[in-house]
């Protein structure tokens, strides 16, 4: 059951992310995206990890692509070769990134196996990890403090922009 | 739970350690509000508020001088290193909040969120200097840009205004995306993002991958972050456009605290934890330096804009720094606490002056700033304190004695000749030879010209006494520099 879900999320996530980039259409790039962050929430969610997951739809695929949606809508963008010009150039650059980063997430999940030994990496990304029990112990005991300067930094954030915006009294 | 255990308890948690921090964004906060109940002729009181705030966490820093503490599980610690750093931010601040008190109102900027600006951005700072951990090292770089993009483009109204604050945003957001990428890098390797860990990592042989492909690029990316917020060549291309619209305190500001908090953080990170890497990233900075000193002299002879001289030279004195940082090992980075002092009085001084000189009557602008290189002609005639004020910082900065830019200069060469940098030296004093040309242009047009355009001087209070004060500052260190220097070297070796 789980091999089976396991293989249709990715093969969801894998068709979604490619017709993410081959749509013409802005919008439907846009809602194929949706299916892909979708796709991959489930795989979370067969690892375990129902924070990831719930986080994953909520701010991925609720918050940030509806985002992406208004402006495709305001900016009233019916062809995407209307805004960009890819030429080959520009393709080849996308797939060295793409090999670049690949060839990162394996060179770096190996490393961190090889050093703390297989045990230990396991432990480190074992049952636990990202269930809200695990997110919230870390980020409340480990990192309280990282934690309670972020709001110094929202609070910067959030001045700064309304001193920018703000009608001259 | 009496006061004494409950005191006790969180002493032992490291509480301390983020006592300067957190008294600084709490008197940002209350700035903010006592903005809200200031009626609009009160509001001159907003200044000293911060003043306050700044003199508290001073004061914290000084009770917790020979303190040592680590806080929250290794996040932020409290050593004499960090201690240096706080005082030299909050002095920098202090000077600066002195310097605007006359200047923000002039240019009808005087809000309550300019304050706290500041206020937040000096934590964001001290942060960066205190932080033995990636993250709170991350969010500290955060706040002080956040700060300072909204701060460069305070006026609204001003199209250079806004021009600085964009140009510094984009760039400033990418070089942030660079420095995570790092941090995520350092991160998937060590499993950890401690300084501890990071040294414990790549500072052992047995590490597979502490001189490999995977070191090499996150401390590549790290670097690039922090070579932007020090303005270092080639990642300088915002410094002249965003010193040049910025409000002229806040471009003090800029080029003072962002500057000293990149190369603290440079300091903790390499040179106290991946000093394994330290001939890796030396060859990377020598050609920095090279480069830095060299594009920012040179260019800065041909400006005719005082900011955008001060920029040039601002980016030269960045790569003084690098100098130093090349050299590494404590002579090298004492030199850097040294030299960051020095630059805290003569560059808030230079930039003092040029907020505090005006267009005088008869121009259609009277009142506006005096930007122009030729505005100066003649001040020492019109302004004769003003004027030798202004040659003061520039004989500082162009490192002639007796004043302190003598002596950040001299232990900056001498630190890189003992760690065999003959050549970088020597490429070093040439160019302060080449920096003398324009530096000088300025005394000589004050004292030697005849005055061109009417200019007049403010008479603000406040603004004279932290001009005094930096005087006072380049003179003591460039008299008595010995007590300083044995300062940097007690801070240095409280890292190692």
């Amino acid at each position: 059951m789980t091999t089976l879900l396991f293989v249709l999320g990715s093969i969801a996530a894998i068709v979604s992310a490619l017709s993410v980039v081959t749509r013409r259409n802005p919008v439907h790039s846009a809602l194929s995206l949706i299916v892909c962050l979708l796709s991959v929430a489930l795989l979370f969610l067969l690892l375990g990890a129902q924070f990831v997951a719930a986080i994953q739809v909520i701010v991925y695929a609720g918050a940030i692509v509806v985002l992406f949606l208004f402006v495709v809508m305001l900016l009233n963008v019916k062809d995407e070769s209307a805004v960009f010009h890819s030429g080959i150039a520009q393709k080849l650059a996308a797939l060295a990134l793409v090999f670049v980063i690949l060839v990162q997430v394996v060179l770096v999940a190996v490393a961190g196996a090889t050093w703390l030994g297989k045990e230990q990496w396991l432990a480190a990304t074992g049952l636990s990890f990202g269930t809200v029990q695990s997110v919230g112990r870390e980020l409340f005991a480990r990192y309280l403090f990282q934690f309670e300067v972020v709001s110094v930094l929202l609070l910067v954030a959030i001045v700064g922009a309304v001193t920018l915006v703000k009608k001259k009294q | 739970m009496n006061e004494y255990a409950l005191g006790q308890g969180l002493w032992e948690m490291g509480f301390a350690a983020a006592v300067p921090f957190t008294l600084v964004a709490l008197s940002a906060m209350a700035v903010l509000l006592a903005d809200l109940w200031l009626l609009p002729s009160q509001k001159r009181a907003l200044p000293w508020a911060a003043l306050a705030g700044v003199l508290l966490s001073a004061a914290s820093v000084a009770f917790l001088w020979n303190e040592e503490a680590t806080g929250f599980g290794g996040a932020i610690r409290l050593d004499r290193f960090s201690a240096f750093f706080a005082m030299v931010f909050l002095l920098g601040t202090g000077l600066v909040v002195l310097l605007s008190s006359a200047y923000a109102r002039r240019e009808g900027v005087e809000r309550g969120e300019y304050y706290a600006l500041l206020l937040f951005g000096t934590s964001g700072a001290m942060l960066m200097a205190s932080a033995v951990e990636l993250v709170t090292f991350f969010l500290g770089l955060e706040i002080l840009s956040v700060s300072l993009y909204v701060l460069s483009g305070f006026f609204r109204q001003r199209p250079a205004s806004a021009e600085a604050a964009a140009k510094y945003f984009i760039l400033g957001a990418f070089a942030s995306a660079f420095l995570l990428y790092g941090i995520a890098l350092f991160y998937g390797a060590s499993g950890s993002t401690t300084y501890a860990a990071l040294r414990e990592s790549f500072g052992s042989a047995a590490f597979p991958y502490s001189h490999g492909l995977l070191a090499l690029a996150a401390s590549g990316l790290l670097l690039i972050g922090l070579a932007f917020k020090l303005g270092a060549v080639p990642f300088h291309m915002w410094v002249p456009d965003t010193y040049e619209g910025a409000p002229t305190t806040i471009t003090a500001y800029m080029s003072v605290v962002s500057k000293a908090a990149a190369a603290a953080a440079f300091i903790r990170v390499f040179g106290a934890s991946l000093s394994s890497l330290q001939q890796d990233t030396s060859a990377v900075l020598w050609v920095l330096a090279v480069v830095t000193m060299t594009l920012g002299n040179v260019v800065a002879i041909a400006q005719t804009n005082i900011k955008r001289m001060l920029a040039y030279s601002s980016i030269a004195h960045a790569g003084y720094l690098l100098v130093a940082l090349t050299a590494a090992g404590e002579a090298g980075y004492s030199s850097v606490l040294f030299y960051v002092l020095a630059y805290v009085f003569m560059t808030l001084g230079a930039f003092g002056v040029v907020s505090l000189v005006r267009k005088g009557e008869g121009g259609a602008d009277a009142g506006a700033e005096a930007l122009d290189i030729s505005h100066y002609s003649g001040l020492a005639g019109r302004h004769g304190l003003l004027a030798a004020a202004m040659a003061v910082f520039m004989v500082s900065l162009s490192g002639i004695p007796p004043t302190a830019g003598f002596f950040a200069k001299f232990y900056v060469f001498s630190a890189a000749v003992r760690a065999g940098e003959v050549g970088l030296a020597i490429i070093g004093v040439l160019n302060s030879l080449v920096s003398v040309y324009f530096y000088m242009r300025i005394v000589f047009l004050m004292y030697m010209k005849e005055e061109t355009v009417p200019v007049r001087g403010s008479r603000s209070r406040a603004g004279w006494v932290a001009l005094a004060a930096c005087v006072l500052g380049t003179l003591l260190l460039g008299v008595l520099p010995s007590s300083f220097a044995r300062l940097a070297t007690e801070s240095i070796a409280s890292i190692f």
